[in-house]
Formats: structure tokens, C-alpha cells, sequence
């Protein structure tokens, strides 16, 4: 019998994804509560005897592979862990004492094992030693994988990678953007969560990625089964469970929609991108790894705008070494050239906390060490091996420039130290490296926290270019923290204050003769295209995919209508009448609907 | 009859009884016929399992009674009592 359940979520990546569910760290399961009939209790304990031999050769499986894998501390440690839970698994507390509810209780093994685990929890959390409780995690680890095996579901859990051998759809609590980082090229199709935000670096990976995702997703995990047949609809930011005929028919029909309107949009990838009265607006792309380049070229981008270096970092024991980064980025700028790349050096901290720096995390994270203010602050050989990277490896492709820009910059105070320490990583490079003669460097500061947008004409004049990160702007001007789903409503690029915010800084930038570029959400958002070229922005940044949408757009319209829409909105009072106004505009415009 | 082997210990390593100490301590213990008691405050658990190795909550410090019964529990106790000794092989 079909469910075909209905669940709503948020639109973080489009696109339709058709597949049958994996469920990764569903932390609730629910219980089957039975009953034994008479003469029941041994077959009861036999299978309980199976669930708990699956789940060792299944731990052996991970020692084994961990094995194989290296011989580090780390490797050690974790093999460690993971011996710990072999014996767990073979404790008389658990597993004997689970035998003894069954036979004692006639109840099946499931309710017996939540009643043993439950009561270990109890004594490990009341025992008052905050070592202990993190163990009952271990404890709970080990009891879920044998009620997991109870049940038959035998997906591999949480801890070990994101590896999937056939099509399916991941579904869970959370990801963070390593692990959707780690679906490249694996046959998972998209993604569902409970957590999460459209803006939040999750989304914006499955975006650059390609892979259709609905997040925000309440009672997602107790919904699904593993198995199910689910549809992941990104468009709409709807998730199908186990659909019937009709509603399979009517997406499969979607997604083939979808897919030749994609083809059809990127068949204009050799097409100008510009406006029915001649204004030029250049269209780049946002990428994290060299191997999104050729895509995003495919896509029709002139160029990166915004090159997320940090994920060099996420996931790791150590950060990486100038080597390694010298080979990422030549390959990254053999990838573009001769187009430009914008460097944005690293934007760790916030949700983004790699391992390899041991930074505690902050109670507020956003709000602290992050980005500049680490390799200002607390770690300047980070940042400076890493403009060192960027130096070396645009020496050696010989591009014309070396564009590096930072994040974060909240005055000039910053920029100036900023510029200081390039100078600096200049002479200690023509020092160390005998004949080396640095690249021109074009400084670029970006501007996305309140302070910097009051400041832009100050900043444009020490600049040599601006790039306005939309996403941090509206989340720093309007206090929303982009992790958390409750205050998503708040978000909007049609706020007016961001329409304030970038007509600021766009007429700064143009005061002091330098370009500015806009990368962040607003830059892929077609019914904004209007409004930002209308403001005087010439030149955006976004996720691949987004780009021939937004050079449909741009082709439809006209600067000069879309300068007086500007006008206009600059005037309104809410983001609704913006929006409102933006989308009577564009309508009719471009004829793709979906 | 069986035999009966008994000591007194007390926890040197810094880290107490955690995880990966109370896992040896279990693995060693698991190598042997014999089984193995550990007392703590008057409170007795089974030395071969690891849930009752960590209930004890043994940190640095802590004396530890232990009774091993059966033919081989003079081995036993050789064996814990050099592990303990060596304070679990932990990194200095």
C-alpha cells in the first residue's frame, strides 16, 4: 500500500531527484512493542544473537577498512573507539541482560534492548561525570546499530562516509558542507535534512553540486524509512514519500521538463549577456574545488567571482601545506585562464569550524574568530602561507593578475593591515624563492557586514575592487543566524534595506572609478536581476547552474527600464511590495516556468 | 575447587578507567578462564564487562579490589596488575 506522504520543506538546490531513501543518523527509531506468544522467547533470543553477530562483523568490517587505511594516531584512536564498541556488543550488561528482558518480560527483542539501553543511559547520566555521559553515546551507538540490524535496516551509519554504491537520496538530521562536499561524483541523486536554511553552506554546496535538495524538513527522519521511494522536489521544496503511480508519472514528466529547460538555458552559454540596450553585465561563477571550473565554464561563466577556499581546510587533522595549496590553485587557474579568478581567502569559523585549527566553538560563532580576524589575529602563518599559495601559483600559470580578496573586513583599519601582510608575503617570497617576481596583486575587500557598507567609499579608495557578498550582509543588517530555520522568514535580498545597503556601496565604487562585483544568493535570484542591474551592478557572481537563468534574464531586459525599476523600489517600504514590483516586471519576460 | 587470586590496586594513568583503558582492561581480562571481580567502594562488577568497568567510574587515584576465580587466576592478576602498572600503555 502506497503512502505517498506529503512533506514541506525549503528549496535549497533545484532540480527533481527520484530514488529510494537512505537513511544516515536517523537518531529515533521507533520501537515495534510485541507481545511474545508462548514458546517464542528462544527463537526471540536467537534473533537477537544474529542482529548482535551482524553488527560485529560490521564494526570488524570498519577496523579492517580503517586499517587499511593508515597506521596514524587518529587512525589509532578511532580503531580504538571502534574496539570499545566490539566489546560493548559482548557485554553481559547489554546483551545478556537484553536476553534475560525477553524471557523474563515475553516481550521481542526490540522493547527489550530499548529497555536494557534506556536504563544503562539512566545510571550512565546520573552517575554525575561528564566523561561517562559522553560514553552513553558509545552505548547508544552500539544498541541502535543492533536495532538497526533487528529491524533489517543495514544501512551503514553515522561516523562512517557518505558511500553509496547505488542511486538513492539521502535523508537525515543534518549535513554539514564537507559531507555534501563528499557526494561529488557517488551515485546519490539529492538530499533531504531536517535542519537547515536556503542560504546555510549545506545548501549552497548542493547547489554547486547540482544535486536537487530540500532542507528544513520537520519530522523528516521518523517519516521515512530507509527503502522508501522518495521524491526530493528543489523547485518547490517538497519531499514525496513513497508515492503512487500518478504522482511518480506526473514528476518523472517534471524532471524531463526541468532537465530540457536546463539544456535549453545552456545552450545560450555562448550568447552575449547583455541588455536589449547594450549594458554589458558580466556573469562569473561561485566554486569550492578545481573540478567545478570546467563546469561553471560550461554553465557560460566568464570567470570565478568568488573561489571558496576554505573547504582546503574543512574535514582534515592538519591544514593544508603551502604545497599542497599551490597545486590546488594552479590547477584551479589552468582550469579558468584566461578568465579571472577571485581568490577569497578563507572564511573559517561560523558554520564552517575546521578540525585542523582546535578552535573551540564560539557560543556565537558568527560573531566571532572568523575569517580575517584569524589570520589577523590568532594565526597569521595560516593566512599568509595561504596568500603565499595564491602567489606562487599565479607566478607559475602567469596570469595577469592575482586576485585576492577578504572577507569579512568590517573597516579600513583591517584592509590596511590586510594589504600590509600581502606586501610582506611579497618580499619573504622574493627572499626564499630566488628570481621570483610576484604577480600584480589586485586587492579586493569585501563588503558584507553593516560597518563596511557605511564605509565603502572610504574602502573604495584603498580597494582595487569591491564584492559584495549578499548573504553575510543581510544576515549581519538584519541579525539572523542562518543555521537556525526559525528566523529564515526574516531573510529576503528584496529588503529594503538591502536595496539600500547596495546602492551605497555600488555609488561608492563608482565614485572612486573601481569595480564592484555581487556574489551571494541575491546574484541567482532572476526576479533580482532587474533590480541589481537597475542599481548600477555590472558584474555578479552565483552558482553555476543559476547563470543561464540569470543571462535569460538579463537579455530581456532593458537598463534603462530597469534603472527606473530601481527608482521605484528604492521608494517602497517592504520587502513585499520590492517583490511585488520586481515580479510584475518580469513578467511575461521569460517564458520558463516550472 | 577453584582457585582464588586477589589484589589491590590503585589507577596511576592520568585518564582514569576511560574507554580505551577499561577496553584493555577487558581484552586482557577476556584472555583468560578465569573470571574476574572488581570492587570499588563495596560495590562489585564483572571485570569482563566493559559496561561494568566504566560504571565503576575508576579515575586516577582510585583503589581497586580485584578477586580472580579459576585455574588460571594467578595469571590474571599478573597480567592487570602489569597493565595497570603500565598505566594502560598511555602516551606521555
Amino acid at each position: 500500500m502506497k503512502r505517498s506522504l506529503r512533506l514541506e520543506g525549503i528549496a535549497a538546490a533545484p532540480g527533481i531527484a527520484v530514488a529510494i531513501a537512505r537513511a544516515i543518523d536517523r537518531k529515533k527509531i521507533l520501537v515495534p512493542k510485541l507481545d511474545l506468544e508462548r514458546g517464542h522467547v528462544e527463537d526471540e533470543q536467537a534473533r537477537l544473537d544474529l542482529a548482535v553477530a551482524d553488527a560485529r562483523s560490521q564494526i570488524q568490517r570498519s577496523i579492517d577498512s580503517l586499517a587499511k587505511e593508515g597506521q596514524g594516531k587518529q587512525h589509532r584512536n578511532h580503531s580504538m573507539i571502534l574496539q570499545t564498541h566490539l566489546l560493548l556488543l559482548g557485554d553481559i550488561l547489554l546483551i545478556d541482560a537484553t536476553k534475560d528482558m525477553i524471557s523474563e518480560r515475553q516481550i521481542n527483542a526490540e522493547w527489550a534492548l530499548s529497555i536494557v539501553t534506556d536504563d544503562i543511559m539512566d545510571q550512565l547520566s546520573s552517575a554525575d561525570n561528564e566523561y561517562l555521559a559522553e560514553r552513553a553515546e558509545d552505548i547508544g551507538f552500539v544498541s541502535t546499530r543492533v536495532m538497526r540490524n533487528l529491524l533489517g535496516h543495514t544501512e551503514e551509519l553515522m561516523g562512517t562516509e557518505l558511500k553509496a554504491e547505488t542511486e538513492c537520496i539521502i535523508v537525515t538530521i543534518d549535513l554539514s558542507p564537507a559531507e555534501t562536499a563528499q557526494m561529488v561524483s557517488s551515485p546519490i541523486q539529492g538530499f533531504a535534512t531536517e535542519k537547515g536554511t536556503q542560504t546555510s553552506h549545506t545548501a549552497i554546496m548542493a547547489q554547486a553540486l547540482g544535486l536537487p535538495a530540500v532542507v528544513g524538513v520537520e519530522g523528516l527522519t521518523e517519516k521515512v524509512n530507509p527503502g522508501d521511494t522518495l521524491i526530493v522536489d528543489g523547485l518547490d521544496g517538497i519531499i514525496i514519500v513513497e508515492p503512487d503511480e500518478e504522482t511518480l508519472a506526473r514528476y518523472k514528466e517534471r524532471a524531463a521538463q526541468w532537465s530540457a529547460i536546463e539544456n535549453r538555458l545552456r545552450s545560450t552559454k555562448d550568447e552575449p549577456s547583455v541588455t536589449s540596450d547594450g549594458v554589458e553585465i558580466k556573469l562569473k561563477g561561485n566554486v569550492e574545488f578545481p573540478g567545478e571550473a570546467p563546469f561553471a565554464l560550461d554553465y557560460g561563466a566568464q570567470g570565478i567571482g568568488l573561489y571558496r577556499t576554505e573547504f582546503l581546510y574543512l574535514d582534515r587533522e592538519v591544514p593544508p601545506t603551502r604545497e599542497e595549496q599551490v597545486k590546488t590553485y594552479v590547477s584551479m587557474l589552468r582550469a579558468v585562464a584566461p578568465r579571472p579568478i577571485y581568490f577569497r581567502t578563507f572564511d573559517i569559523g561560523a558554520d564552517k569550524m575546521p578540525r585542523c585549527l582546535h578552535m573551540t566553538k564560539a557560543r556565537n560563532p558568527a560573531l566571532g574568530m572568523r575569517a580575517i580576524r584569524i589570520g589577523l589575529r590568532k594565526n597569521r602563518d595560516l593566512l599568509k602561507d595561504q596568500i603565499k599559495a595564491i602567489l606562487i601559483a599565479a607566478r607559475e600559470v602567469n596570469v595577469e593578475s592575482a586576485d585576492i580578496m577578504f572577507p569579512l573586513v568590517s573597516g579600513v583599519k583591517e584592509l590596511r593591515e590586510l594589504k600590509a601582510m600581502v606586501e610582506e608575503c611579497k618580499t619573504e617570497l622574493s627572499a626564499e624563492i630566488s628570481g621570483f617576481i610576484p604577480t600584480v596583486v589586485k586587492i579586493g575587500c569585501m563588503v558584507e557586514l553593516p560597518s563596511a557598507v557605511l564605509l565603502s567609499d572610504i574602502l573604495a579608495r584603498e580597494a582595487d575592487f569591491l564584492s559584495i557578498g549578499t548573504n553575510d550582509l543581510i544576515q549581519y543588517m538584519m541579525a539572523i543566524d542562518r543555521v537556525n530555520d526559525d528566523v529564515a522568514y526574516l531573510y529576503s535580498p528584496f529588503h529594503p534595506s538591502a536595496l539600500r545597503a547596495l546602492k551605497i556601496i555600488v555609488d561608492a565604487a563608482d565614485s572612486a572609478g573601481v569595480p564592484v562585483s555581487l556574489c551571494g544568493g541575491a546574484a541567482g535570484e532572476p526576479m533580482m536581476t532587474p533590480l541589481l542591474v537597475g542599481l548600477g551592478i555590472r558584474e555578479m557572481s552565483m552558482a553555476p547552474h543559476s547563470i543561464p537563468f540569470i543571462k535569460a534574464a538579463v537579455r530581456t531586459i532593458s537598463y534603462e527600464e530597469s534603472r527606473k525599476l530601481a527608482q521605484q523600489a528604492l521608494e517602497k517600504t517592504t520587502e513585499d511590495e520590492i517583490q511585488q514590483l520586481a515580479v510584475s516586471f518580469m513578467h511575461g519576460k521569460m517564458d520558463i516556468n516550472v | 575447587m577453584d582457585e582464588i587470586a586477589t589484589t589491590r590496586l590503585t589507577i596511576i594513568n592520568d585518564l582514569g578507567l576511560h574507554a580505551r583503558a577499561a577496553t584493555l582492561l577487558v581484552q586482557t581480562a577476556s584472555r583468560f578462564e578465569s573470571d574476574l571481580y572488581i570492587s570499588k567502594d563495596g560495590r562489585q562488577i564483572n571485570g569482563k564487562s566493559i559496561m561494568g568497568v566504566l560504571l565503576l567510574t575508576a579515575g586516577k587515584g582510585t583503589e581497586l579490589e580485584m578477586e580472580a576465580i579459576g585455574p588460571d587466576c594467578n595469571q590474571l592478576i599478573a597480567a592487570i596488575e602489569e597493565l595497570v602498572k603500565n598505566k594502560f600503555g598511555e602516551d606521555k
